[in-house]
């Protein structure tokens, strides 16, 4: 935070401060108490830059550190602590200096209590400043942190809803749909339902929302049946799906992700005939699927940065605090393979 | 007769365009293509008036496939969605359709089917435009003895000024590029790569060492083994981005 002493405005004050303090000092020495000049400027000054210094370190030191709790407390122990090491100290060199002058002495002891009182206000007084000045940096500072923090959910959440979107597939899936509706227009119907399915399907998905396999693997196969509609001549399917594995269930968002991953590298990045092969099985306390694509390596170092995934694996490590549960290799430089673990619990009402 | 090509992945968005045309006697497709290799192709056997190119296509893009035309036809772009192209379709005025592509649209496209020279400067500013896609700055597409070759761009050491061109000193050797060196510094991420000459912009992770030739006068060495002049201007680039 930015300490208070480090304002040009705040440091003049400051020096005013201090210069006119000093000033009423040796005047009221001088005029009132009648001690000649030497004997008032010395301890005008001395009391005074004694003073000074202890409010610039008082500052400085509250910048460094400040208590959460008891902070009156803190600040009034060390104000005191300051004010008897200023008066002794000031007390013992003017009296050093000036040990002939008896009167001064005399005055010396009897003013003391009221300098005491004088420097405590003081400094009291500067912590207290110094408590509201940080008081007020650290709330407009969470207010601002807040603030970032509202608008960064709201543009996480705008890029959510953006992603689920898809507008890439959306806005072409729509093109080859009018196509269709002039060259084939029964297919076209066809492919709308689909569509709409589809986006149904996506605008009800969410991380919390479980969805048994059979559910998930018709929403899918809506998806690659659009996609084939798109590449028709060249994207080939192979899906299989164990009996055993129909009542297993999984998050609603993990696998359409993986499957688009799939297509995006697979089928978008060549123009040649590809096969993507889908395997659901059972396995001892999980439901394992693996997603099948080629690839070309060439494209695979320049094109994309597997963002899709990472953000899959984050996800499940959330999920399920175990960072295995998405894995993938490259086979022969042209198979990508991705496998993903669902855990599957023998109690199904817990995770519903 | 206007003699066009079609590029595009999607069969059925070529279909599209076809339908269109067949209301145009005076537009003959000669050719019809599913990816930029093959728009390429095409392109320099058919010498067409005019082709409608999509955006996003396997290997290249429409946009990486038009930097390597040498002689450019009139150009009408055809794309879903790519919000980068679309700004930059929007501000150099060149003709575009969104897909799906309204027949209404698309007339209005063929109706002003721009003079082929006017549109090619404007063509060229979209090739410009497009590359600040932070997509497109992942790699650089050349062409060499008449093969395409898809440059990540962390497997190029530096980019020398050479007249009209640009060369690409990289790990597979030299290419050279139809660009201008003020286009690379624009487009490239510059915590990555920074012009420390006039004629040279390096890739930072490449730099060895740095010394003091004479007074005021700096020399890189890069991990190729080779040694490059920095002037002021440069090293003090330098500096800020090394943090010295």
């Amino acid at each position: 935070m930015v300490r208070p002493l480090s304002i040009p405005k705040i440091q003049k004050a400051t020096l005013a401060t201090a210069l006119v303090f000093t000033a009423i000092s040796l005047l009221t020495l001088h005029y009132v108490v009648h001690f000649n000049w030497l004997v008032s400027v010395v301890d005008g000054m001395v009391n005074n830059i004694f003073l000074l210094l202890a409010c610039i370190g008082l500052s400085n030191m509250m910048g460094y550190y400040q208590p959460k709790k008891e902070r009156v407390m803190y600040v009034l122990s060390i104000t005191l602590a300051l004010t008897l090491i200023i008066i002794f100290l000031a007390k013992y060199l003017l009296l050093y200096f000036f040990s002939s002058a008896d009167n001064y002495r005399s005055f010396y002891d009897f003013s003391l209590a009221f300098r005491g009182v004088l420097c405590f206000v003081f400094l009291a007084w500067c912590a207290m400043a110094n408590i509201l000045w940080y008081r007020l940096g650290e709330e407009s500072e969470m207010r601002e942190r807040l603030f970032t923090a509202q608008k960064l959910a709201k543009e996480a959440e705008l890029n959510k809803l953006r992603h689920q979107l898809q507008p890439h597939f959306l806005f072409n899936s729509l093109n080859s749909v009018f196509a269709l509706t002039m060259i084939n227009p029964s297919e076209a119907g066809v492919m709308i339902t689909k569509l709409a399915s589809f986006l149904r399907g996506t605008l009800k998905r969410d991380d919390d929302i479980w969805v048994n396999v059979a559910e998930e693997m018709e929403y899918i196969q809506l998806y690659l049946d659009i996609e084939k509609v798109r590449f028709s001549h060249r994207l080939n399917l192979d899906i299989n799906i164990d009996e055993d594995t129909l009542n297993l269930s999984l998050p609603g968002t993990l696998l359409q992700p993986i499957v688009e991953n799939a297509i995006k590298f697979g089928l978008y990045n060549t123009s040649a005939k590809v096969t993507i092969k889908i395997d659901v099985v059972s396995i001892p306390n999980f439901l394992q699927i693996t997603v099948q694509n080629p690839f070309d390596a060439e494209m695979k170092a320049t094109g994309g940065t597997g963002f899709g995934l990472t953000s899959i694996k984050r996800r499940l490590y959330l999920l399920f605090a175990d960072q295995n549960l998405l894995q993938t290799q490259a086979v022969d430089n042209n198979l990508y393979i991705t496998i993903l673990k669902i855990p599957q619990k023998n109690d199904q009402s817990s995770i519903d | 007769m206007i003699r066009a090509v079609l590029i595009d992945d999607e069969p059925l968005a070529r279909d599209i365009v076809k339908h269109y045309i067949a209301d145009y006697p005076e537009i003959q497709i000669v050719g019809e293509c599913a990816d930029g290799y093959e728009g390429l192709k095409a392109i320099s056997l058919l010498k067409p008036d005019l082709i409608f190119l999509d955006i996003q296509m396997p290997k290249i893009n429409g946009f990486e496939m038009l930097e390597l035309v040498d002689e450019k036809p009139a150009v009408i772009f055809a794309t879903a969605y790519d919000e980068f192209a679309i700004k930059a379709f929007e501000v150099n005025a060149v003709d575009y359709l969104l897909k799906p592509i309204d027949k209404q649209r698309f007339d209005l496209a063929i109706k002003k089917l721009p003079l082929r020279l006017a549109q090619l400067d404007r063509t060229e500013a979209v090739l410009d435009a497009a590359a600040l896609n932070p997509m497109q700055k992942t790699r650089v597409v050349v062409k060499k003895d008449g093969v395409i070759k898809i440059i990540p761009i962390a497997d190029i050491h530096y980019f020398e000024a050479d007249d009209d061109y640009v060369k690409l000193n990289t790990v597979s050797g030299n290419y050279y590029k139809n660009k201008t060196m003020a286009f690379f510094e624009q487009t490239l991420d510059s915590s990555q790569f920074i012009r420390i000459h006039r004629s040279y912009i390096i890739n930072v992770a490449q730099i060895t060492k740095i010394e003091l030739k004479e007074k005021d006068s700096y020399v890189v060495l890069l991990k190729s083994d080779i040694w490059l002049p920095v002037s002021k201007t440069g090293y003090a680039k330098l500096k800020v981005l090394l943090g010295l």
